[in-house]
């Protein structure tokens, strides 16, 4: 099975999202049931790439999707003076909230793949939405290591995770 | 204010137990109730979601990191690369 080429917005009548398996449970939750509800309720836009041929039935599967939202982060004591030189505030930032390649994919590079085409689809975004950073939610220490490997840098932990960013200055040098 | 309606089924024991709550409380009625808890919820959960808020440290760190940031390592120039060969739009 190999994929397409082109990353799309998820659409439930034309991607197969029951036959995804990234092996970690709450990834696959997240595209089964949660993707589409997301994008209909404004939460969060997901982007499949989806396999070149489709299965009986017409469907394609996801290879690989990843999903973003724009958020933001604002600092525990309001600094007046600091907030009066930024044009935004709380600062507006991009979060890939999600990011998952299918099993039968590891090890061909959609990982990386599945990345750059995020931060190239939220640098386009960035054209009109300005953010100033790029920030990730690890699952676990596996994805801290992938996000470390591609210059992300420890923001904090949130709700028990180990939360990342990449400056959008930095993302701007890329394409 | 537009109005909607909202039709649920719920366990008859939790409905009592929400009557007697919305009645302790002082509600007109247990819609009344309802929607008060909807709108509590939903708009902290909405925030929670939205916005985050860090230490000053941790935010000034930030901050200062965008402001003077780095020009992106090999490996991630290189994933760029591989990704256009690739041939993926």
């Amino acid at each position: 099975m190999s994929w397409s080429d082109q990353f799309v917005e998820l659409d439930k009548s034309i991607h197969d999202r029951k036959s995804f398996d990234c092996g970690k449970e709450e990834l696959n939750d997240f595209i089964k049931t949660k993707a589409a509800k997301h994008m209909a309720a404004g939460v969060s836009t997901t982007m499949v790439l989806p396999a070149a041929s489709p299965i009986p039935g017409g469907e394609f599967p996801v290879c690989a999707f990843f999903a973003v939202t724009p958020t933001s982060v604002a600092r525990e004591t309001f600094d007046h003076d600091l907030v009066k030189r930024l044009p935004f505030y709380p600062v507006p930032v991009f979060l890939i909230a999600q990011l998952a390649v299918h099993v039968d994919h590891v090890g061909k590079g959609l990982g990386k793949i599945s990345l750059i085409k995020a931060l190239e689809y939220l640098w386009n975004i960035n054209k009109q939405i300005r953010a100033f950073a790029v920030v990730v939610d690890c699952l676990d220490e596996e994805a801290q290591a992938f996000y470390a490997k591609y210059d992300f840098q420890v923001l904090c932990d949130h709700n028990g995770r180990v939360r990342m960013f990449l400056p959008m200055k930095t993302v701007g040098q890329l394409f | 204010m537009a109005t909607a309606r909202l039709d649920m089924k719920l366990d008859e024991n939790i409905k009592a137990m929400a009557e007697k709550a919305a009645a302790l409380l002082g509600r007109k009625s247990l819609t009344e109730y309802v929607v008060g808890l909807m709108e509590k919820d939903a708009k902290k959960v909405i925030a929670e979601y939205e916005s985050m808020t860090v230490k000053d440290d941790i935010f000034d760190r930030f901050m200062d990191a965008c402001k003077n940031a780095n020009k992106p390592g090999q490996t991630l120039r290189d994933a760029v690369t591989f990704t256009r060969e690739q041939g993926i739009k």
